[in-house]
């Protein structure tokens, strides 16, 4: 397995990908994750994590989708490679495994 | 809501970016970022806005989106020596905080006298066109001798207000020379104050204090006016809406109303007051207006004059000023002839932000710092600072043995001498600037205790302004290059060589300079600790001097003179309290001035003496033991009504061959 080489941050950057299915880019995952997460990440982290997930062949991107709001530039859309989703799922699988395990009473969620 | 298509991103963060972005990434960040600003611009304040977009600009300075031919070194090597400088000082703790404390208080000395001297430059120049605004002081030529006067006479401002256009406003202040201490009665409440101060309708024309309650214009308008400071207000009735109340003061019988209260005087000026009358609530001033007085200097005369008057022109007018309005007064006092006898009256301009460290005459409205110390002050922190140099430098020379290896292989892999140079000097800078945190933290502790010493009231807030903030930054750059230049040239030079070869030795070339620096660094520590010792030994001289009268179990009970008719009865009272050995009476505060007069003798050859005069009742010389040399002094036992005693100083100033007997009078 190779899911030990991904972060927090690179998950949720995951997720956020999966969820804003074909208008995944850079800002919108930005307001997803702290919509979602409540997590203030800068633009320049993600776009960091972006970059090094997609060197890795977890991520593909193509240009597209300019707006006026945008000075007419162009957005970085984003989408998990099969790579990529194999890996958030196996993590996801690992988690619901070792959860499992855990009794609720050992927790004391508020 | 606010528009958000007229508002667009910063333009220079933009330039910013793409220059330094390469061109695959710089598109979609630009966009990524101008959306997040139309978002944030429809939350956030305008400023919020801007800063988060340089924010967001700065955190995007990362190694993978620059230019490919940006993605040199010199880009992050600065990054990279802050890195080594911290795992350098994290390893070795103890050098880097001797270093860190080294230079920490040298800069907190200089940082706190550079706040004193600040504060000290700053005096008056929060009155409103300070620039304008001066006193007019009196070179006063006696036949014998001369005097500077910081006071002028009653009639000079009327006279330069009707007929010099130059003036804007003009304005009398007077303070009590010899009744210093004046009771203020609030119904019941009786209140000593020594800062009753009196001054004519126009002085808050000249001087811009606002005021909490009344109006400045009229405030001194009529004699039985006075004007509060707020927490003399809050000290005399609990709250600072007092207009209109009375008070009562114990040189005049009538009631004053307030008609104005203002905020407090900050302690940077030189005139402070708690409670300002007017000056025709005092009598002999009026007198002297009446009777169109040139003689005495009873008044400060403060004088705004119009934007754009050169203060010189004006001055120079004040020649004639005298003989034209003043002649038919002076003849009167002091003969037709009195300029030919060799009085003259010379008034001169003090700009009021000058007075404080630069006026050097007597009468002042409070005692005045001296500009020497500024100086004095100045030159003690640079030499401050220079040890603290020098100690860095020692430190690190007789440390660049362990860096050698890192030198050593810094230079075999390729790096230049002059990146080592910029190495060690960025370290150098990077201890400066923690020492800086460090010392403004220092500062900030022994403030309190400094302000209570020297009776100040300084704050740190003065280094929030951003002039301030750039030259201390500017201040930390220097101090880091100058006290790492010398290391740092030492350090680049070294050989790599040599070094990996474990040969490395001791500069020998060096040893003159460092040992020049260690000599100079102990010499004037030794200078200013000799220094401290001797202020040090000056005040245990100014407390335990013997001053001719026993001081010790003294008690003092001011404004007993009150008691009237029933001191008597006070007196035997205490005296036959158990604990009390004696008591005595004076009509002033022993060291104090109670006023002077000029005597003469039978011995024809001495020059006439002004003796300052101080007068005691029968008992007082026995209480403050008093050593007699000859002759005996006052007595219950004896009427002494036309008795005096004098001093040695007096003896010898007038030559008595013996002093018993000799008659006194008044010259």
């Amino acid at each position: 397995m190779n899911y030990d080489a991904l972060s927090i941050r690179e998950e949720m950057i995951f997720l956020a990908i999966l969820a804003l299915e074909t208008d995944a880019y850079a800002y919108a995952i930005k307001q997803e994750i702290r919509a979602q997460a409540e997590l203030g990440l800068s633009l320049g982290t993600i776009h960091t994590i972006l970059y090094k997930l997609e060197n890795k062949g977890f991520l593909k991107s193509e240009l597209g989708g300019s707006s006026a709001k945008r000075g007419g530039r162009s957005k970085r859309l984003f989408h998990l490679t099969n790579k990529g989703q194999q890996l958030i799922q196996d993590v996801q699988m690992a988690r619901q495994a070792m959860w499992k395990n855990i009794s609720p009473d050992n927790l004391s969620l508020s | 809501m606010k528009n958000s298509v007229t508002y667009q991103p910063p333009k220079w963060a933009i330039k910013f970016l793409t220059k330094l972005c390469d061109e695959t990434w710089v598109d979609e960040i630009l966009g990524d970022l101008e959306e997040q600003f139309h978002d944030n611009y429809r939350t956030h304040s305008r400023f919020w806005t801007i800063a988060i977009y340089y924010w967001e600009v700065i955190r995007f300075i990362r190694p993978h989106i620059l230019k490919s031919h940006n993605k040199k070194t010199s880009y992050l090597m600065p990054f990279h020596h802050l890195k080594i400088s911290y795992r350098h000082l994290n390893r070795n703790k103890v050098y880097g905080l001797i270093n860190v404390i080294g230079l920490s208080v040298g800069i907190a000395s200089v940082l706190l006298i550079a706040i004193y001297v600040q504060n000290e430059l700053s005096f008056d120049s929060f009155y409103k066109d300070s620039e304008r605004i001066h006193r007019i002081a009196l070179h006063r030529i006696y036949p014998d001798r001369t005097r500077d006067f910081a006071s002028s006479v009653i009639t000079l401002a009327p006279t330069l207000k009707e007929n010099y256009p130059e003036v804007e406003a003009i304005t009398r202040l007077h303070r009590l020379f010899f009744a210093n201490e004046v009771t203020v009665s609030i119904e019941d409440k009786e209140y000593v104050e020594s800062r009753y101060r009196f001054a004519d309708e126009d002085f808050f024309k000249v001087f811009s204090h606002q005021f909490l309650y009344g109006d400045a214009m009229t405030a001194l308008d009529a004699p039985d006016k006075v004007v509060l400071t707020e927490s003399t207000a809050l000290k005399y009735f609990g709250q600072t809406d007092v207009l209109d109340k009375t008070i009562s003061m114990s040189l005049d019988t009538s009631l004053f109303i307030i008609s104005g209260v203002i905020k407090d005087i900050p302690i940077n000026s030189h005139i402070h007051f708690d409670l300002l009358g007017s000056t025709e609530s005092v009598s002999y001033l009026e007198n002297a207006i009446r009777t169109n007085s040139w003689m005495n200097p009873w008044v400060y005369t403060y004088v705004k004059l119009h934007a754009g008057i050169d203060p010189d022109e004006f001055e120079a007018q004040f020649e004639q000023l005298v003989d034209t309005y003043g002649k038919a007064d002076l003849s009167q006092r002091l003969g037709s002839d009195y300029t030919e006898a060799g009085h003259k009256f010379e008034y001169f301009l003090q700009p009021i932000e000058d007075i404080h460290l630069q006026s050097k005459v007597d009468i002042e409205v409070e005692p005045n710092s001296d500009i020497a110390y500024i100086y004095l002050l100045s030159v003690i922190a640079f030499i401050i600072l220079i040890i603290s140099s020098i100690n860095y430098i020692n430190l690190s020379v007789a440390r660049s043995p362990v860096r050698a290896k890192e030198v050593g292989i810094r230079k075999v892999v390729g790096v230049h001498r002059a990146d080592l140079m910029v190495q060690f000097l960025t370290e150098s800078t990077f201890i400066c600037f923690i020492s800086s945190i460090l010392a403004i933290g220092i500062v900030g502790a022994i403030l309190p205790t400094f302000n209570l010493l020297l009776n100040t009231a300084l704050s740190l807030s003065i280094l929030l302004n951003p002039k301030v903030i750039l030259s201390f930054l500017a201040f930390i750059l220097g101090v880091g290059l100058l006290s790492g230049f010398y290391p740092a040239m030492i350090m680049a030079s070294l050989q790599p060589a040599r070094i990996l070869k474990g040969a490395f030795m001791h500069n020998r070339k060096g040893h003159w300079l460092r040992n020049g620096l260690t000599t100079l660094q102990f010499v004037i520590s030794m200078i200013m600790i000799a220094g401290a010792v001797i202020v040090q030994q000056q005040m245990t001289f100014f407390q335990q001097k013997n001053l001719g009268f026993d001081q010790e179990n003294i008690i003092v009970i001011r404004q007993a003179g009150r008691l009237g008719n029933n001191f008597h009865t006070f007196r035997n009272e205490v005296e036959a309290m158990p604990d009390i050995l004696g008591i005595g009476g004076a009509n002033g505060l022993l060291g104090d001035f109670h006023g002077s007069g000029v005597f003469k003798t039978s011995n024809l050859e001495a020059s006439d003496l002004r003796a300052n005069v101080a007068i005691f009742d029968d008992y007082l010389f026995d209480v403050m033991q008093f050593n007699t040399l000859e002759g005996r002094v006052f007595n219950p036992d004896f009427s002494d009504s036309l008795s005096i005693i004098i001093n040695e100083a007096t003896v010898n100033s007038l030559g008595l061959e013996d002093p018993i007997g000799e008659k006194f009078s008044h010259a």
